[in-house]
Formats: structure tokens, C-alpha cells, sequence
């Protein structure tokens, strides 16, 4: 039941929070296949809190650009999954749009979405997986918060990661596993993911998203990493290309900062119209 | 946040302005002999906000100015807000110009009882004009805790069109002579699929009665003290949201009760091409009659909204069916962004059917207008 807030916020937080302990993998390539997923997991614990500028570009087949600015910020959760504030700025007719999410493992995700128009707090439903987050390519379900145990795994094979083009320069020389795993949940959108992880590092440099039909969908890109706190990798570019219509959406981040101090006080319903 | 905040920025954290050219069109003259304007009326809006913080203080202005060829009642500003707020833990203390939001229905607020509606800009009362308030809240960990005190009272402002069969008289009168912005206090909370609020309400109704004047030939706006115990929940479920207000209190004496109780019910069968599709069916009582706040008395609200074209429009539709009068009403809202900072807007209104007996549609039948506008936004 969870609902968009974090592939945009995983970028800054990492992919996944919410580390379950107990691997329900049978075979050795899925047993490999959860390994790697635990370790991506694990690689962006203890962030504590973290913010981010966004620009947000939706190409049309044509080209035709529009162009959405937003904040992000997280706070790590790693008992029910990190609370995210996803805030509006430009075009100016949506600055102070936000979306506030509560994650919760045993039940349904608390959202709240803040209308400035009328200062309306609304509390909004978590069904609509597979639509697009403000007309991106994104879904709500990309946006997700990672638990472990939301997919099962497959290990599928080790390739060098220059293969991708768009990490040609940048992963020249590194060794990518590439995982699939399967959605557990019902409304998910997707089949299967592909994942291309950086061995060295746990970068998620690429996710290739199959539809239910079983036909490659969406490819995830992400490119431009750096080091934050001597701990967390993060892009500075995120593209994800609908490979079925041509529309493609590119995420560009900016002032990434960490332990910022923010609190439970920032991530209150009531703090939405701050 | 575009140039105006880059210039800005050292001053204000963020600064934003929307300008839109206006137009009205009304498809029938008035059947009030005494209201005497063009059927074609074209206009400017502007709403300019700003908002910066200093620490835990933060200060937030929104100033609202409209201007209209035909109607001398829509020349006017509005301070929509000019509220200095703090917060300090669980604390936080406010004051100011503000408008606020109560509720969760998406046809009627019964709830929504704070601020004076402006009729002006927008008939169906969902746009507020500014109150001048103070308040004190504690936040719990799933809730929030508030006492609101409103010192002035600020009576509605009408158009001279849409006319209600009569001219509306400048002249306020008030029961008892009271004209207090009154008290108000809201307990919200949440848990898991829940979140419901409570909340208290006594002062100057918002929503004056229209008294006939045999020796004026006007309408003269009276208005009465009220007194409000208020609730609304909503309820989420995998496929349903349902959603509920209700208000009792005393008003004249007399007891009342009013609801509004609905389901909220998203679809997503044309998902490819149609994006945030919902459809609402909301069904409002309320006991007061004639005396009630809006035209859903004993009525049910049928509307859908949808985006499509990548977000970049929006559509809604309400319709209405009054039980007692049969009366119907119907509206429809558009938007289009063209660009970042261009996007067009039209609404039509309709009164489809009203009896003389059901008194509030019935005033607005040859009221039926379309309006559009086009907004530069930065």
C-alpha cells in the first residue's frame, strides 16, 4: 500500500530503509540475488536525515519540455520506513504543493497532500500504483520506499557496467550484478525489474522495468555519482525513458545536504503548510 | 520560482505572483428589474504571495485584487493573509490575516466555518476571504490540538450578479445586535485509515439569511449567532474512500443538524490516458431548510474529476439533485496549462431545473454564466 515518495527521495536517501532480516530465498541464484539486494540496502543506513533540490524535466515524444521544481526531504525511519516531504516550487501556480508520507510496514502508508490554493490538507488513498506522478514517467510506485521483502529475487549475471551507454565513461573498468526481482505486491505495475548494481560500490546504475504484459517498459538511468559524508554514493541524474511511448523524464539534483537536523516536527501533518 | 523570486530572494524566501485577464458571460438577463449590467463583462485578477522565516517565526502575506468592467461589487482587494506564526516543540502560536480549511467533502464544507466566503470570485463558497485570528495549537504525535480566537467579523460581500431575484442591500442587520467573530477550537487525529476531527464553533454565522424588504425591494442580509459542535472523518479503505461532516448546534433557538456523507471512488481504467480519475457521490442534509447554509438541504452531489494530457489538464464536474424540489445544478471546471507559466481556466454554471418552492436555486435560474481566464503565473 505504499505510495510515491522515494525513488525521487531514494536518490538522496537510498533505495531502500526498511531492512528485513529474514531471507525467504531458496535457490543459490535466488539466495545471490537477495544477497545483493541486502547489501544496497544496508549501504545507506544510519543517513539520518537528508534534503534535496530537484528539477524535474518531462520530454514528450516530440521533445516538448515541461519543467517541475521541487524539495525533497527525508527523515530515516528504519523501524516503520523513512518519512518523506515532497514540496512543490515551481511552476508557480503549484508552489506549496506538498506530499507527506508516513510509511508503515503493517499496514497502509499514512499520505497527506497540502493544497495551497485553499490550505487544504488532504488526506489521499495509496491504491494508484502504477500512475504517474505528476505526469512524469514515474509512477507512485517508483517513488516507493524499497523494503526488502517487497519482491523476491533473482540472480541473473555479472557483465562489465560500461555496457550501459549512458555509464560507458563514468563505470569504465567496474563489474555490474545484474539482479531481477519480482514485485510481491498485486496493484504493483510491473512483472519484473532488472537491476544493474555497481559490485563495487552497490550503485543502482540501472533498472529495466518490465509492464504485466511481460514487455520492457521503462529503463532507469542514473549517472553523475558522488560521494557524500565519505559514505553515500548519490546521482547528480536520474533519466527514466519510456521505451513504449518516447516520453522520457529527467531528474537533476541539486544541494544534496545530510544530517541537516531536521526532526518528527518537520514531517508533521500539520508542518504541511509551513 | 522564476525571476520574481530571483530578485527577491535576498529579502523573501519566496515570492509569487499570478496575474489573469477575466471574462463573464452571463446567457440570460437578470430577472431582477433593478440590477441593471452588461451580459459581457471582462476583467484583470492579481494575487500576489510571499512568504519568509526568521528561525521558528515565519511570515506569510497573500494579497487578492479583482476588477471588473460591469460589476462595481467586483472591484475590490482582499487580504487573503498577512499572519505572523511561530513554533517552538509541540507549540506553536499564530496570528494574523489567515484563511483555513476545515473539512474533507468535496461538494459541501459544512464544517469549513471560519472564514467569510468570497462569492465574488467564486459562487460555490469554496474560495475564503481573509480573518483576522489568533491561535494556539499543540501538535500530538498523531494529531493536533487548536483554540482560535476571532476577534472581528467581516460580512459577505455579494456581486451584483449572480442576483438573488432582488437587490442585496448594503445595510447588514445582526441578531441581537452581535456581530463577533466568535470562538473556535479543533482536536484532529489519526490513525492507520482513520482521521477524524472535532471541533467548536460560536460566534456570527458566516452565511447571512436573506430577509425580503416590502419597502425597500431589497434583499437585506441578516446575520445570526450560531453555535457549532462540528465533526468529519474519513475513512480509507483499498478501494473507497468514505468520507463524512457533520455539524449540530443552535442557531435561533433551535436545534439543528446537518451532514454530508460521501464516498470518494478512484478509477483507473483509462489510466493510459487519464490520469487522477475520481468520482464522488456525497449526500448533504441539513434540517435548517431555507435557513440552511447552502442549496443542499436534502440533496445529493454526483461529480468526477480527471488530468489527462500529462497533468496539463484538469476537468471537474458537479451535479446536483434536490429530493424536496426536484431542482437540479450542474457546473463544470476547466484548466489547461499551456506553459510553465501560461494556463487557461473556464467555468461553467448551470441552474438545469428549480421550483419556486426551493428559493436559493431558484434565484439563480437566469443567473447561468460561463467565465474564462487566462493566467500568467511567476
Amino acid at each position: 500500500m505504499k505510495k510515491y515518495n522515494t525513488t525521487l527521495a531514494g536518490m538522496i536517501c537510498g533505495y531502500s530503509l526498511c531492512f528485513a532480516a529474514v531471507s525467504q530465498a531458496n535457490t543459490d541464484t535466488e539466495q545471490k540475488g537477495y544477497a545483493i539486494a541486502s547489501v544496497v540496502e544496508q549501504r545507506d543506513q544510519g543517513f539520518t536525515d537528508s534534503r534535496a533540490m530537484l528539477t524535474m524535466e518531462l520530454y514528450s515524444k516530440s521533445g516538448a519540455k515541461t519543467t517541475r521544481k521541487l524539495d525533497i526531504s527525508v527523515l530515516e525511519n528504519e523501524i516503520d520506513g523513512d518519512k518523506s516531504l515532497i514540496k512543490f516550487t515551481f511552476p508557480a501556480d503549484i508552489n506549496g504543493t506538498a506530499l507527506l508520507t508516513h510509511p508503515a510496514k503493517s499496514a497502509s502508508d499514512e499520505q497527506w497532500l497540502y493544497l495551497p490554493e485553499v490550505s487544504r490538507v488532504k488526506r489521499i488513498g495509496s491504491r494508484n500504483k502504477a500512475g504517474a506522478f505528476v505526469g512524469s514517467e514515474f509512477s507512485f510506485e517508483d517513488m516507493t520506499n524499497k523494503d526488502l521483502e517487497d519482491y523476491s529475487y533473482n540472480y541473473l549475471f555479472s557483465q562489465p557496467c560500461e555496457l550501459i551507454a549512458a555509464s560507458a565513461a563514468e563505470f569504465a573498468g567496474k563489474q555490474c550484478d545484474v539482479i531481477e526481482r519480482f514485485p510481491v505486491d498485486k496493484h504493483s505495475g510491473y512483472s519484473k525489474q532488472e537491476l544493474w548494481i555497481d559490485n563495487q560500490d552497490s550503485k543502482i546504475i540501472q533498472i529495466k522495468y518490465f509492464d504485466r504484459k511481460k514487455s520492457l517498459l521503462k529503463v532507469f538511468s542514473a549517472s553523475g555519482f558522488k560521494l557524500y559524508q565519505d559514505k553515500y554514493w548519490r546521482p547528480d541524474l536520474v533519466q527514466m525513458k519510456n521505451v513504449q511511448t518516447g516520453k522520457a523524464t529527467i531528474l537533476s539534483y541539486q544541494n544534496i545536504i545530510f544530517a541537516s537536523g531536521l526532526t518528527e516536527q518537520d514531517f508533521h501533518r500539520s508542518a504541511l503548510g509551513d | 520560482m522564476g525571476c520574481a523570486n530571483a530578485l527577491a530572494q535576498p529579502l523573501i524566501d519566496t515570492l509569487n505572483i499570478d496575474l489573469a485577464a477575466t471574462t463573464r458571460y452571463y446567457f440570460e438577463e437578470t430577472a431582477s428589474p433593478q440590477i441593471n449590467i452588461d451580459d459581457l463583462a471582462y476583467g484583470a485578477r492579481g494575487e500576489i504571495q510571499a512568504a519568509h522565516r526568521f528561525g521558528p517565526i515565519k511570515l506569510d502575506g497573500k494579497l487578492f485584487a479583482q476588477w471588473d468592467s460591469a460589476d462595481d461589487n467586483r472591484r475590490y482587494t482582499d487580504i487573503r493573509q498577512a499572519k505572523v506564526s511561530g513554533r517552538w516543540g509541540n507549540i506553536s502560536v499564530a496570528g494574523g490575516i489567515d484563511t483555513f480549511f476545515w473539512g474533507v467533502s468535496e461538494s459541501i464544507n459544512l464544517v469549513n466555518v471560519i472564514n467569510q466566503s468570497d462569492i465574488r470570485e467564486s459562487l460555490d463558497t469554496k474560495v475564503k476571504q481573509g480573518q483576522v485570528f489568533a491561535s494556539l495549537s499543540y501538535r500530538l504525535d498523531a494529531g493536533e490540538l487548536g483554540v482560535y480566537f476571532i476577534p472581528t467579523f467581516t460580512a459577505r460581500d455579494f456581486p451584483l450578479r449572480p442576483a438573488y431575484g432582488l437587490p442585496i442591500s448594503e445595510q447588514n442587520t445582526f441578531e441581537d445586535n452581535k456581530e463577533d467573530g466568535g470562538i473556535a477550537a479543533r482536536g484532529l487525529f489519526y490513525i492507520d485509515d482513520v482521521e477524524f476531527a472535532i471541533g467548536y464553533f460560536s460566534g456570527t454565522r458566516r452565511d447571512p439569511l436573506l430577509i425580503p424588504s416590502q419597502q425597500t425591494k431589497q434583499l437585506i442580509p441578516y446575520y445570526i449567532q450560531t453555535e457549532n459542535l462540528l465533526f468529519d472523518a474519513v475513512y480509507l479503505t483499498d478501494s473507497l474512500t468514505y468520507k463524512w461532516e457533520f455539524k449540530t448546534g443552535r442557531e435561533l433557538e433551535r436545534g439543528f443538524v446537518a451532514s454530508n456523507i460521501g464516498i470518494e471512488y478512484p478509477l483507473y481504467v483509462f489510466a493510459d490516458t487519464i490520469q487522477d480519475l475520481v468520482v464522488i457521490t456525497e449526500y448533504v442534509f441539513d434540517d435548517r431548510g431555507e435557513r440552511a447554509e447552502s442549496h443542499g438541504q436534502n440533496d445529493l452531489f454526483i461529480g468526477t474529476k480527471f488530468e489527462f494530457a500529462e497533468n496539463a489538464a484538469q476537468i471537474r464536474l458537479l451535479y446536483s439533485y434536490d429530493f424536496d424540489y426536484a431542482s437540479q445544478y450542474a457546473e463544470l471546471s476547466c484548466q489547461y496549462r499551456l506553459s510553465d507559466y501560461l494556463r487557461i481556466k473556464a467555468k461553467v454554471m448551470g441552474v438545469l431545473s428549480a421550483s419556486q418552492d426551493d428559493r436559493r436555486l431558484y434565484a439563480l435560474k437566469n443567473e447561468e454564466f460561463a467565465k474564462f481566464s487566462l493566467h500568467y503565473a511567476f
